[in-house]
């Protein structure tokens, strides 16, 4: 179980993904490196993409997940993480695959599409069967409610299931054996390692740029334990949450600033405003 | 509220402030939502959250069960069934996308149809209908033929493509998720939008030319009256054939009509990136079924949506102000 809990500890350093050198932002594909990184370090980030089970909403969203560039690059400076150019790696992996290995990718899939096939095969005959389960006991209780004047209604409480299954599993059970093997679905991937070889660690990794008074302030609070999300709705840099923010109410809003740099009245006023508003300190 | 004390009002969050799209959301109510959800799922309330950490072990399942459901939320695969499968090719070295045999209906109000009934997509409508699980996107060589783009292969491809970034995106996979149809605005064809934002549709009452016998009426009763005097009543008495001439004497005050483009002041200031089309006019059999000018108020409702869609559009360059 605890391989499914999500507990599962990623290969160190994993890699950052910055999609191609034209978009310097920072993504995560895997979910367990997420829930991974959420649990034991966090670090929360954003998602970015659309949730597949309910697309037309803006409430719940999906992978991707975006990272801050300050978590992005505390994760890089603890060698927790290093960054790969997304695009080049894949361009050059593709490229470097041979008939032998695509052919293997291909078959792989192949299996996926098969499993899942049969896994909703099986969760729709399983609804089926309680589908009818639930008929048969609704017009049976109304039968025996019809009967209950009749001289032995006793017995025919005792056995509503021998007289359920005693009718039902003769066509259902032919049913079943006459399904054919269900064609295979195709899956979109998630990730792509695997099947790509994973991408080579630098030796020197690229720090991901962030704005320095900022990143200081972000890296003192997370050491302090702090859980920090973009705060920019709010007015300010990150709202500073105690735990996970899943759990937790936010317990302030914070800003950086230089050591000399002078700190304008108005966004101090603003960030009040609105963390007033939202019950959080300034 | 200054009065009130601060711990209180810290401790106890307004239950009536309903924006969920406010705070992070617990995941644990999602799958209590798919669970149920068979036509119509709507979204559920924002659950009760802690003020700090208290030690206790219900708290603590609490916060794992959250982190559970949403670590299987994400975890969802996208699957498609081969009957209804819409299948995209992706050819890398020109980073084109086609649909061979578009269908759905996710595919008619996007792309461009080319003359052999192909659905050419452009990076960003790609890209979200591979997020939200509507398309197949395989790669279009000969080497992998059949073998699917991953959601990260296609970020990596589709992003940064013809100008896209992740902001703009963001931007768009928001608005498309909340069921608006999404062109590109000026700032992706400036040469095209030389004028103004959206070239605004005509109303209706204004394009259809009047028949013999209005022209003949208007001519005798919709004389324009003068100007009233700087004194006494803004409806001098008279003969008044139509209400409209009387609301025009009683407007003193200009008003807003958002069928006209928005003033330009510094046209280069912030080009729009994203259109919002306006819906398609309602046909001729509709209008006439509905009574009064209730089609015409639709209208303009609409288009005052989009105008302040468009507004909002281009206060908010900055992404994370769209997010959740």
């Amino acid at each position: 179980m605890p391989a499914s809990n999500g507990h599962t500890a990623p290969d160190l350093p994993f890699p950052v993904f910055q999609a191609s050198s034209k978009v310097e932002r920072y993504l995560l594909y895997d979910i367990n490196t997420i829930t991974w990184l959420r649990k034991n370090h966090n670090i929360l980030g954003v998602l970015i993409g659309t949730l597949p089970q309910i697309p037309q909403q803006n409430v719940f969203l999906g992978l991707p997940l975006e990272l801050q560039p300050e978590e992005a690059r505390l994760l890089v400076e603890k060698g927790l993480a290093y960054t790969v150019n997304d695009l080049d790696w894949h361009t050059k992996d593709l490229a470097s695959k041979n008939t032998t290995q695509v052919e293997s990718i291909r078959a792989d899939l192949h299996r996926d599409g098969i499993e899942v096939a049969r896994e909703l095969q099986k969760s729709k005959q399983k609804q089926t069967r309680e589908a009818l389960k639930r008929l048969r006991i609704n017009s049976f209780s109304t039968v025996s409610s019809h009967s209950a004047a009749s001289p032995d209604p006793q017995a025919q409480d005792d056995t509503p299931e021998e007289t359920l299954f005693a009718d039902l599993p003769t066509p259902e059970s032919t049913q079943a054996q006459s399904v054919l093997e269900p064609k295979p679905w195709t899956v979109t991937p998630t990730i792509s390692y695997p099947p790509l070889s994973a991408p080579p660690v630098p030796s020197s990794p690229a720090l991901p740029k962030s704005t320095p008074s900022s990143y200081a302030l972000f890296a003192h609070l997370h050491d302090k334990g702090y859980f920090m999300s973009p705060g920019i709705r709010f007015g300010c840099q990150f709202s500073v949450y105690p735990g996970d923010p899943l759990r937790f109410h936010s317990h302030f809003l914070a800003m950086s600033a230089e050591w000399d740099e002078e700190i304008d009245l108005l966004d101090l006023v603003g960030g009040e405003g609105w963390g007033r508003g939202l019950r959080r300190g300034g | 509220m200054a009065d009130i004390d601060e711990d209180s009002t810290i401790r106890a969050p307004d239950s009536t402030d309903t924006d969920l799209s406010d705070e992070p959301q617990d995941f644990r109510f999602l799958s209590a939502l798919s669970q149920t959800s068979t036509s119509h799922p709507s979204l559920p309330r924002r659950g009760e959250k802690d003020f700090e950490h208290h030690g206790t072990i219900s708290q603590t399942s609490t916060l794992e069960a959250s982190q559970q459901a949403m670590h299987n939320a994400l975890s969802v695969p996208r699957t498609h069934n081969p009957k209804n499968n819409i299948v995209g090719l992706y050819d890398p070295t020109n980073g084109t996308t086609i649909i061979e045999n578009p269908k759905g209906p996710m595919t008619k109000t996007m792309g461009r149809g080319d003359i052999q009934g192909r659905l050419n997509l452009l990076p960003e409508e790609a890209l979200y209908l591979i997020e939200r699980g509507t398309m197949d996107l395989r790669w279009r060589s000969e080497e992998l033929e059949g073998i699917p783009l991953s959601l990260q292969a296609a970020y990596a491809h589709l992003l940064g493509d013809q100008g896209l970034t992740l902001e703009l995106y963001t931007v768009y996979t928001s608005l498309k998720r909340i069921g608006y149809v999404v062109q590109r605005g000026p700032a992706w064809y400036s040469e095209d939008y030389n004028k103004d934002f959206i070239k605004p549709r005509q109303l209706e009452r204004d394009s259809k030319p009047l028949g013999l016998f209005a022209r003949f009426y208007n001519s005798l009763f919709d004389t324009p009256h003068p100007d009233p005097p700087p004194s006494g009543p803004l409806v001098a008495p008279g003969l008044y054939r139509s209400y409209n001439s009387i609301y025009r004497l009683l407007s003193l005050i200009s008003t807003h009509d958002p069928s006209l483009p928005p003033p330009t002041g510094n046209p280069s200031a912030l080009p729009l990136p994203w259109a919002i089309p306006p819906p398609p006019p309602i046909p001729a059999s509709a209008a006439a079924s509905t009574r009064g000018n209730q089609p015409i108020r639709t209208i303009s409702g609409n288009l005052l949506h989009l105008h302040r869609t468009s507004v909002l559009l281009s206060l908010t360059q900055e992404r994370k102000v769209f997010r959740c």
